[in-house]
């Protein structure tokens, strides 16, 4: 499966001088493959790496990265001067042909040489003065495809019992054609209370970036809060910095497709998302 | 063609699908055949807990209530497993909530780092929840503990989350997870930094002992473990800097990172699967 690697956001805390800044680590090496026997292909191939960022409803080319193969490229969000939370995207080719415009958001190539699995990757870091948290991630073109999708989604990976904890849900959305433009909204809830819920804005091709806090003020609850969509997918990262040692923590939930395996995986889903979403 | 290929597909009962897509993939394939075709259990992921860290939580998902709209008491029973593979202790929490953060307190005799897997148990069958539905959904599928692991280095610090990545064990502790018969090299994308201190955490799901090669691509310098079935081993990395491999008969042969590990007051800690 191909993917983009969205470039992380950046993050103004209130009240705080420095801010959590973005980046990805690129390694062009395939991250899982059989082990070269006899005639097998070895991996030596350079790559190219397109940066775009979706600004006034296009997707527009920010400059072009070569790797050479085995070689790390550092991409941060310092670089560039734009908005900490929009969504800039770094494409992977193995050829230099990126246009300056993309209406619908050129596809990526895959640098994997056999079926093994685990899907391409990068290393998604956020850095906070001297500490820096990272993950393997990904954002996979088919789900860049959808014009319709699903998001059910918690926040109970939030540090609630520390007060120099800050928390932000950061809800990822990359749609490659960019005429989905459609103003989406989060639906947020107690799940004991579920009746009582409020909407959120947010929007496609953009780090959404939720306080927790926040979302607890409006719904004047500090427990567990459900996050869902019934028309665009997200893919959810929970991020907390704690002000006191710098500390950060970084980790995307587990889609609900995770909590089931076999054929009929899919039909148990309906029933979650009938029941929530 | 590939119309054709689906048609075919489609005529095709399920366990023949399954069987053709099995071998189609068979040196990529991490579970066993029959696990894939005997889908009626519930499986763990195989998460890993740190003896020195302050305290450890696991944030445990309530599958029925999440599935029935509401909360429903169940039980989270914790498998603990030796660095050797030898069974520890079972420790069990009650809870309704649809997220519960449990702290796992302490294990005795566990080394630096061991293994868990995580069950849950309810009065209140998957097949109950069927029937109350009043789907025609047969229950051909497993249910997956998956679930997060929280790592305190210090009792000042705040936790770093984990999900759980990798396992396959059936409640029976009957393990679906397999070795290929070729070797794997997996390269996690991330630049080690001789600045930092690192340990790669390794669990064995497996029925058989397996030996990992851990290659640091930067040196000459190769490193050989080898994990007992259920055990867990770790390779400490100091004053390094580049990508590292492991090779294995794992065909998911994924670490778990832990940098600058605990105890650690200086805030730079961090866990992450590799």
């Amino acid at each position: 499966m191909r993917a983009y690697f969205p470039l992380p956001p950046s993050i103004k805390i209130e009240g705080v001088k420095d801010k959590i800044i973005g980046s990805i680590t690129f390694l062009n090496c395939p991250n899982n493959r059989l082990k070269p026997f006899l005639y097998s292909q070895s991996y030596k191939d350079k790559v190219y790496l397109g940066i775009y960022l979706f600004n006034q409803q296009t997707w527009n080319l920010l400059g072009i990265e070569e790797c050479n193969p085995f070689d790390f490229l550092e991409i941060s969000r310092n670089r560039f001067d734009v908005e900490d939370n929009q969504m800039i995207v770094v494409v992977v080719k193995k050829r230099n042909s990126f246009e300056k415009v993309y209406k619908n958001l050129t596809e990526p190539d895959s640098i994997k040489l056999d079926n093994s699995t685990v899907e391409q990757r990068v290393s998604m870091n956020f850095s906070f003065v001297k500490s820096t948290t990272s993950y393997q991630g990904e954002y996979p073109l088919g789900m860049s495809m959808l014009e319709k999708g699903s998001l059910f989604t918690f926040d109970t990976l939030k540090e609630s019992r520390n007060s120099s904890v800050r928390n932000f849900l950061i809800l990822m959305n990359i749609s490659r054609n960019s005429s989905f433009l459609n103003s989406e909204k989060i639906k947020i809830f107690n799940p004991e209370n579920k009746e009582k819920f409020k909407y959120i804005n947010v929007s496609r091709n953009y780090f959404n970036i939720l306080e927790t806090k926040k979302c607890e003020e409006i719904l004047d609850s500090k427990e567990t809060i459900f996050f869902t969509s019934k028309t665009c997918s997200f893919i959810p990262i929970m991020l907390s910095v704690n002000l006191k040692t710098n500390q950060l923590s970084v980790e995307h939930t587990h889609p609900p497709t995770e909590y089931f395996f076999g054929p009929q995986k899919f039909e148990f889903m309906q029933i979650l998302k009938k029941e929530w979403i | 063609m590939d119309m054709i290929k689906k048609e075919i597909k489609s005529l095709l009962p399920l366990k023949a699908r399954l069987f053709f897509s099995y071998f189609k993939n068979f040196n990529h394939n991490p579970y066993v055949l029959k696990a894939l075709q005997n889908q009626k259990s519930s499986i763990s992921d195989f998460f890993i807990f740190d003896r020195d860290c302050h305290r450890l939580y696991f944030l445990a998902e309530n599958l029925r209530a999440l599935l029935l709209g509401e909360k429903l008491n169940v039980k989270h029973n914790f498998i603990f497993f030796s660095s050797q593979g030898d069974f520890l202790e079972k420790k069990t929490f009650y809870s309704d909530e649809f997220f519960s953060k449990i702290n796992l307190g302490k294990i005795s005799n566990s080394g630096k780092y061991s293994s868990f897997t995580h069950f849950v148990e309810s009065d209140y069958d998957l097949k109950d929840f069927l029937n109350k539905k009043q789907t025609k959904i047969s229950l051909n599928l497993y249910e997956q503990n998956r679930g997060y692991t929280i790592f305190y280095p210090d009792q000042e610090s705040s936790g770093a989350a984990v999900h759980g990545n990798f396992g396959g064990i059936n409640k029976d502790l009957i393990m679906t997870a397999k070795s290929s018969l070729l070797s794997h090299i997996y390269t996690p994308i991330y630049k080690f930094n001789k600045d930092s201190m690192y340990d790669l955490v390794f669990n064995n799901p497996t029925s058989k002992k397996i030996s990992i090669k851990i290659l640091l691509n930067n040196s000459s310098k190769i490193n050989n473990i080898e994990i007992n079935s259920m055990g867990t081993r770790y390779f400490r990395v100091k004053n390094y800097t580049g990508s590292i491999s492991y090779e294995s008969k794992l065909p998911i042969c994924r670490a778990l990172i832990f940098k600058n590990p605990s105890p650690n007051l200086s805030g730079n800690f961090d866990v992450f699967h590799s």
